[in-house]
């Protein structure tokens, strides 16, 4: 039982991604996607200027603007994200604080991250505070609920329309599908890159195929 | 009253039928390599986003005049380093 469980859970977690569904795949994922991610702030222009000398040399201008277009799509959204998960959570930790649950910190803290994934992240990191709050009492159960909708409401309609301002726009109902086929496809770990890779996309069919197409008429 | 003329039919040789098989068998050797390597292509996108949420804060101080380097490891900064 315990062990169909935790197979699971690691399903649920990683999906169909082979080298992340044990203990050692995530610590080495976790590995490289932070070391990684230190050498490309270090010196993003060998990166960028590498990706571009793959292209051939008739298209490399169109290519670096394409690239340049990514970086700043994505450097939005992770700005809008970033704060806004840094705000809910905050927010959470100080009203579940106010409500007298246990482990306020811990769960605004889990919040904050979900906040991370748009529409669904809020849902999932109302769950553990709504099972600490039953635990005490239905009453408190149902404040914490009141209180995670006005903080998802300020944050929806406030908070990241504000934050999301130079982003490309994306539909919610493609949003919300993408992050669907996402999560069928690779768990977790395809929901929560969802909204970026989603952002990529735009930017390219837009920039190689609709501007082209629309030209061309 | 005008009438369009109907569009002459398309044909199809086996020049055509050659190229459209060669485009199926790129998209799916192509879907084929992207699923093989979507571990790698889940971190390397993770550490993208990464280096993109460090670069936010670099920015502002290699404005305030701090080299980009200063704050990696000696190691790092003589494999960064410009040939």
């Amino acid at each position: 039982m315990r062990t169909r469980m935790n197979q699971q859970l690691v399903e649920v977690v990683s999906g169909s991604l082979p080298l992340l569904n044990n203990v050692f795949g995530i610590l080495s994922g976790m590995f490289l996607v932070i070391f990684a991610g230190f050498f490309v702030a270090v010196s993003p222009a060998t990166y960028r200027r590498g990706m571009e000398l793959l292209v051939p040399a008739s298209h490399r201008a169109l290519a670096a603007d394409v690239l340049s277009e990514i970086a700043t799509t994505l450097r939005h959204w992770i700005k809008g994200a970033a704060t806004a998960m840094l705000i809910i959570g905050v927010l959470n930790a100080v009203g579940l604080t106010a409500l007298g649950v246990p482990a306020a910190l811990a769960l605004g803290l889990f919040a904050g991250l979900m906040a991370f994934i748009p529409f669904l992240g809020p849902v999932l990191g109302m769950i553990p505070a709504l099972g600490v709050a039953l635990t005490i009492s239905p009453q408190k159960a149902l404040y914490v609920f009141f209180l995670y909708l006005a903080i998802q409401v300020v944050e929806s309609n406030l908070i990241t329309p504000l934050l999301m301002k130079g982003m490309v726009k994306l539909e919610p109902a493609l949003t919300i599908l993408f992050q669907a086929f996402m999560a069928a496809l690779f768990g977790i770990l395809g929901l929560a890159l969802a909204v970026p890779l989603l952002a990529i996309l735009k930017v390219l069919v837009n920039r190689l195929y609709v501007e082209r197409v629309a030209n061309a008429h | 009253m005008s009438r369009t003329e109907p569009a002459p039919p398309t044909r199809v040789d086996l020049a055509f039928v050659a190229r459209a098989t060669l485009i199926v068998i790129g998209l799916w050797a192509l879907a084929s390599g992207l699923w093989l390597g979507r571990d790698i292509l889940f971190v390397t996108l993770f550490a993208l986003l990464v280096g993109l949420f460090l670069s936010l804060f670099v920015g502002p101080l290699v404005k305030l005049g701090v080299p980009r380097q200063v704050a990696a490891p000696p190691a790092w900064r003589s494999r960064c380093a410009p040939a």
